[in-house]
C-alpha cells in the first residue's frame, strides 16, 4: 500500500477558527481553498 | 478499530484508491492489498502476514478506534465555521442593474443605485465591524457592481484605510462582466487594494457572444478578453477567477479559449467551468449526461494545467477540512444591498422575502431573528447526510434548496460554485478526480 496524501489533523481543520490564531494562518487557508466559490465566493451568477 | 465510516473505494487503472473524505488521506495498492484491506476493514483480526496493512490503515486512518464519533466530528467542524468571528465576510451590491443581457442570468435587473446615505450608513458599520475581526473578505458584486464605478472605489477605499488602521486583514474581490474596465480604474481599483477578480468569458468569440451580450444584444467578447489582459498586465499582483459558464452550445469549445490567452499572464488566470443551470433549453445538465459533463471538465483542467493556467485538478483539488457548505451559512456573514437590506444569499431575486436585515441610518445592522435564524441556525444537515459519506466534503449542501419545502429528504449538493472535487461527486464521476494520483 502506497501512502499518497496523509490524513490532516483536526488541530489544523479548525486552526482557522481558534480564537488564538493569526492573520497570516486564516490567509493561508483561504487562498489554499480559493479554488471553491461556495467556501471562498467569487460570486454566484447561476 | 473499526472502519472509517468515510472511506470511499475509487478503482482506478490496475489498482484500487482509498480515499478517506473526512481526513482526506488517499492511499493506493494493488488487487492483493485491496482484498486483505478489505478484510480488515471489515473487522477482520490482523495476522502477522497482514500486521503491516493493519497498521497502514490505521495511520492512514482508514481505521479509527472504536470509541471515535466521526458524525461529531463533522458537527464540530461545521459549529466552527458557522460561529467562526475571525473572519468578516461582507458582499457588497451596489446595484441591481447591469449592462449586459446575459441568455442564462438568473437576476432580475432593475435600475438601482447605493444612496449616499447608504454608503455614510455603510462606512459607520465596517468601521465598528472590521476592528472586531482578524480578516475582512470584501466582495463586490451586483448586477454590475462598475455600473456604480465611484462608490466601489470610495467604499473600497475606507475599508483598505479601517483595516490599515486597526491591523487587520482586508481582501477585497469583484464579481464584474469587466466590460466598463479602463486602464485608468484598473489602476484606482488596485490602488484601493483590489487584487482579485472573477470576470466571465464563455468560450472563443463566436460562443461567448452567443451568451453574454449587452442589452442592445451586441457581442462583448472583444471588449471583455481585452479588457482581462489588460488587467493581468496592470500588475503582476492581480489574479483573475477565469469563469467560463458552459452547457452543450459551448462545451467543446473552452480549448479554443483556453489557447487565446497570452502564454505570459496564464499564471495570473484561474479557471473554473461552472454549468449553465435554468431553463431546459439552456441547462447542461438537462443536455449533457453526468460522466461527459465530469470526462471534458476533467480533459479541459488538463489542458488548462498544460498551457500555464492556475487550476486546482488532481491531487490539489483535495482539501479536507471543509466547515461549511457556503458562506451563507456563516454567522459573520453579510450581503448588503444598495438600499440597505441585508441578506445571506447571492442567488435570489433580492426582494422583501429574501432579506434577513436592515441597516439602519446610524450604521446598525437589524437582524431579523427568524429570518437570520433560518440560515445559521437549526439543523446542522437533512436527515439523509448522517449516512452521506461525502459529507465531510460537502458539509449538507445548499441551505437555501434544504429551506424550501419537500427538500428536506433530498441531497442539496449543488454542482455549481462548487470546488472541481465537489461537481465530480454531483456528477456521479468521482473517478475523473483522481486519475493522476
Amino acid at each position: 500500500m502506497k501512502f499518497v496524501l496523509r490524513p490532516i489533523s483536526e488541530k489544523k481543520v479548525l486552526e482557522p477558527t481558534r480564537k488564538k490564531t493569526t492573520v497570516e494562518k486564516i490567509h493561508a487557508g483561504i487562498v489554499a481553498r480559493a479554488e471553491c466559490c461556495v467556501d471562498h465566493l467569487c460570486g454566484c451568477k447561476q | 478499530m473499526k472502519s472509517s465510516r468515510y472511506n470511499v473505494w475509487i478503482e482506478e487503472g490496475c489498482g484500487s484508491i482509498l480515499f478517506n473524505t473526512l481526513y482526506g488521506s488517499i492511499s493506493a495498492m494493488e488487487d492483493g492489498d485491496r482484498s486483505q484491506a478489505t478484510a480488515l476493514l471489515e473487522g477482520g483480526a490482523p495476522t502477522g502476514k497482514n500486521r503491516k496493512l493493519w497498521e497502514q490503515l490505521v495511520a492512514q486512518k482508514h481505521l479509527v478506534a472504536d470509541e471515535t464519533d466521526e458524525l461529531a466530528i463533522v458537527r464540530n467542524r461545521k459549529l466552527a465555521g458557522i460561529r467562526d468571528s475571525n473572519t468578516l465576510n461582507v458582499i457588497l451590491m451596489p446595484t441591481l442593474n447591469c449592462n449586459f443581457q446575459c441568455s442564462y442570468c438568473y437576476e432580475v435587473h432593475r435600475p438601482s443605485r447605493m444612496a449616499k446615505k447608504v454608503v455614510g450608513a455603510l462606512k459607520l458599520w465596517l468601521e465598528r465591524e472590521i476592528p472586531q475581526h482578524k480578516v475582512t473578505m470584501l466582495h463586490w458584486f451586483g448586477g454590475e457592481p462598475l455600473l456604480e464605478y465611484e462608490t466601489v472605489l470610495a467604499i473600497s477605499r475606507h475599508v483598505k484605510g479601517v483595516a490599515g488602521r486597526c491591523g487587520t486583514l482586508a481582501i477585497l474581490h469583484m464579481t464584474t462582466n469587466g466590460y466598463l474596465l479602463d486602464v485608468e480604474r484598473a489602476k484606482e481599483l488596485i490602488g484601493a487594494g483590489l487584487r482579485d477578480f472573477q470576470i466571465t468569458l464563455d468560450g472563443p468569440q463566436s460562443k461567448h457572444d452567443a451568451l453574454r451580450v449587452l442589452r442592445s444584444g451586441n457581442g462583448t467578447f472583444e471588449r471583455v478578453f481585452t479588457n482581462v489582459c489588460m488587467l493581468a498586465n496592470t500588475s503582476r499582483e492581480v489574479r483573475i477567477t477565469l469563469r467560463v459558464n458552459f452547457n452543450h452550445t459551448n462545451l467543446d469549445s473552452i480549448p479554443e479559449l483556453l489557447e487565446a490567452f497570452p502564454p505570459a499572464i496564464r499564471s495570473q488566470l484561474r479557471v473554473i467551468f461552472e454549468p449553465i443551470f435554468g431553463k431546459v433549453t439552456m441547462s447542461a445538465v438537462c443536455n449533457i449526461s453526468g460522466s461527459a459533463i465530469s470526462q471534458q471538465l476533467a480533459k479541459h483542467s488538463e489542458l488548462a494545467k498544460s498551457l500555464g493556467y492556475d487550476v486546482v485538478f488532481g491531487l490539489s483539488a483535495i482539501h479536507p477540512g471543509k466547515l461549511v457548505y457556503c458562506y451563507a451559512e456563516r454567522e459573520h456573514q453579510y450581503i448588503v444591498g444598495h438600499d440597505g437590506n441585508v441578506y445571506k444569499c447571492s442567488v435570489c431575486d433580492f426582494r422583501a422575502t429574501d432579506r434577513v436585515g436592515r441597516l439602519d441610518a446610524t450604521g446598525i445592522i437589524h437582524k431579523d431573528n427568524a429570518a437570520w435564524s433560518s440560515w445559521v441556525g437549526g439543523e446542522l444537515f437533512s436527515s439523509q447526510c448522517g449516512s452521506c459519506k461525502y459529507l465531510p466534503l460537502c458539509m449538507g449542501g445548499c441551505r437555501q434548496t434544504r429551506k424550501q419545502a419537500n427538500r428536506s429528504k433530498e441531497c442539496s449538493l449543488v454542482a455549481t460554485n462548487a470546488s472541481y472535487l465537489l461537481k465530480q461527486i454531483a456528477f456521479g464521476e468521482l473517478r475523473e478526480a483522481f486519475k493522476q494520483v
